[in-house]
């Protein structure tokens, strides 16, 4: 088997492609290194957003995403789905995909919103399993995301630090840390961040995240509509200082801001990014 | 265990009321946050699911939130969204039964030309996805061929083609919202006539046309995979029609080739195949 993903320099602080930023991005307004491509945003056809894409493409390396396969679910797993970005890869060229550990469809209904897991022994077999599957079609291994979840399970018998290094392990693949779902998890369930962090396998960690969230009072939610919070940026550094070099992109999908915007936020994660690497100016790209 | 527990949460997630016997049901499965009950937590994922829904309608169909406003909209969505399961992953799929959907509601018999705007608004939606046509080397050979041999031919829409006949003026609702005409006072006359028109993408670009009623029976006959041969005869009943009512200009009004020509030209029309291609 062909392996689909070929290796791209994939380093430093990246962005999520957005829509709204295609001509900013094609008229070079910004030095931006690489691009994280949603995936799900170019599976349903060919058309414009393939077109732009190829764009997109020729100019700059990316990565995938997806929110769409539904790794944690008891169902089968979407072949079609996965076909449709089996193809796409194949057509790309990401330097890798990553998916979430979490579920968005049950008895074939599709929720389109990310849902919780208990975490069981159930539950990592099943993404062991599931992992498994798209990591032999893809030829090569894949990222999982750590999710915000603002319920707990009763079924619960680990640690969610936990349940995430089971799973990196037993599946081998690669960890893309969300370092804004990690805080908001961790102000959500009162555990402590840092523990979290120094407690994952630095070996599995591939890439991280960073976003904006919502501030109900008496809980976060991960809405990815505004910019990064200080607090985040406080753990981000942790996260730099404890996984080096590992590349991070910003994520906004609300309310989507001017461009550049979007490039302040990105500068500032590579500069936190760099700050914390041994040998300054010099980012080791840290490709799966 | 896992896919018990997961039925249950998607049953809680459709619930019309907070804390309803699914919700309740779920409750126990779940443990209090330090400051969210299990109840709460229930319906943040809720109001998610249903913002996630209602977003991506919004989306696909901004006139028709418009026409109902959004009180309206979302509660139609709330409807929509347990009525009709989404079945497929990819969201740009959701709005795909709305318009049907809106259709059997009672209560917006009064704006009954809802579902046809959405249906056009969804024709402008999957245009933008719609793969390229094949690309077209020789028009003016594929021109004469078809003259040569029309029962052996059968013209192509555009991948990104949606037809719609509306009992309504639908498009002329549908541009007075993008010129923002209703703001400054226009209403829909409600004698006004129905409209046919061709939702297409050329290029990079996506439009709606209306579609004289000359080409009509043509462009449904090529829509149903029909032969060239009974689109001119499609033709020349229209012309005789049109002779038999008087009509002086009639004589010429409906050339076949032209016609096919402008069907390319417009780019709702992209391409031929023959019987013998087809074989080969
Ligand atoms: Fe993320």
């Amino acid at each position: 088997m062909t392996p689909p993903f070929k290796n791209r320099p994939i380093a430093g602080a990246g962005l999520g492609l957005r829509s709204p930023h295609y001509g900013d991005l094609m008229a070079g307004a910004a030095d931006v290194p690489w691009l994280e491509v949603l995936a799900d945003n170019y599976a349903h056809g060919d058309g414009l957003p393939l077109w732009h894409l190829e764009g997109i493409r020729e100019r700059y390396p990316v990565v995938f995403h997806g929110v769409g396969l539904s790794l944690g679910s008891a169902d089968p797993l979407d072949s079609a789905y996965l076909d449709t970005i089996l193809d796409l890869a194949r057509r790309f060229e990401p330097a890798w995909y990553s998916e979430h550990l979490a579920w968005t469809a049950s008895g074939g209904r599709h929720h389109h919103e990310l849902l919780p897991l208990p975490f069981m022994e159930e539950t990592v077999q099943t993404l062991v399993d599931r992992v498994g599957q798209v990591q032999d079609r893809l030829g090569e291994r894949m990222l999982v995301e750590n999710s915000a979840a603002y319920t707990a399970f009763d079924a619960s018998h680990m640690t969610e630090a936990e349940f995430v290094g089971r799973v990196l392990e037993e599946a081998d693949c690669f960890l893309l840390l969300d370092v804004n779902n990690l805080y908001v998890n961790a102000r959500n369930h009162a555990f402590d961040p840092l523990d979290y962090l120094r407690g994952l396998p630095p070996h599995r960690v591939a890439q991280m995240h960073l976003a904006g969230h919502d501030d109900h009072g008496h809980y976060l939610v991960d809405a990815h509509g505004s910019a990064v919070a200080e607090p985040v940026w406080e753990l981000y550094a942790e996260a730099a200082r404890l996984f080096p070099g590992v590349p991070v992109c910003v994520e906004w999908d609300r309310e989507v801001p001017g461009f550049e915007v979007l490039v302040a936020e990105m500068r500032r994660a590579g500069q936190a990014m760099r700050f914390e690497e041994p040998d300054s100016g010099k980012v080791t790209p840290h490709a799966p | 265990m896992l896919r018990e527990l997961q039925e249950k949460f998607s049953r809680a997630l459709y619930e019309e009321e907070s804390a309803g016997p699914q919700a309740r049901s779920l409750q126990t499965e779940l443990c209090p946050l330090p400051k969210l009950s299990p109840g709460e937590s229930i319906d943040v994922y809720r109001s998610s699911v249903s913002s996630v829904f209602e977003e991506a309608l919004a989306e696909i169909f901004p006139v028709c939130l418009e026409l109902v406003g959004e009180p309206c909209f979302s509660s139609v969505a709330r409807l929509y969204l347990r009525a009709r399961p989404s079945r497929h992953a990819d969201l740009a799929r959701v709005g795909d039964e709305w318009p049907d959907f809106v259709e059997t509601l009672a209560f917006l018999s009064d704006v009954a030309y809802l579902a046809d705007v959405g249906r056009l608004e969804l024709g402008l939606h999957h245009a933008h996805a719609a793969p390229w046509p094949p690309p077209l080397k020789d028009p003016q050979a594929l021109g004469e061929a078809i003259a040569g041999e029309p029962e052996a031919w059968r013209l192509l829409l555009s991948p990104s083609a949606t037809l719609l006949a509306s009992p309504f003026p639908v498009l002329t609702l549908w541009e007075a919202h993008q010129d923002r005409r209703v703001d400054r006072g226009w209403k829909l006359d409600p004698a006004a006539p129905g409209e046919q028109l061709v939702v297409c993408r050329q290029g990079g670009d996506i439009y709606a046309d209306l579609v004289e009623p000359s080409l009509w029976p043509i462009l449904l006959s090529i829509a149903a995979g029909e032969n060239v041969a009974r689109q001119l005869e499609l033709a020349e009943g229209l012309r005789a029609s049109s002779r038999d009512q008087g009509d002086l200009n009639s004589e010429n009004s409906m050339p076949i080739l032209t016609t096919i020509q402008a069907l390319f030209e417009r780019g709702w029309v992209v391409g031929g195949v023959s019987a013998a291609s087809l074989e080969g």
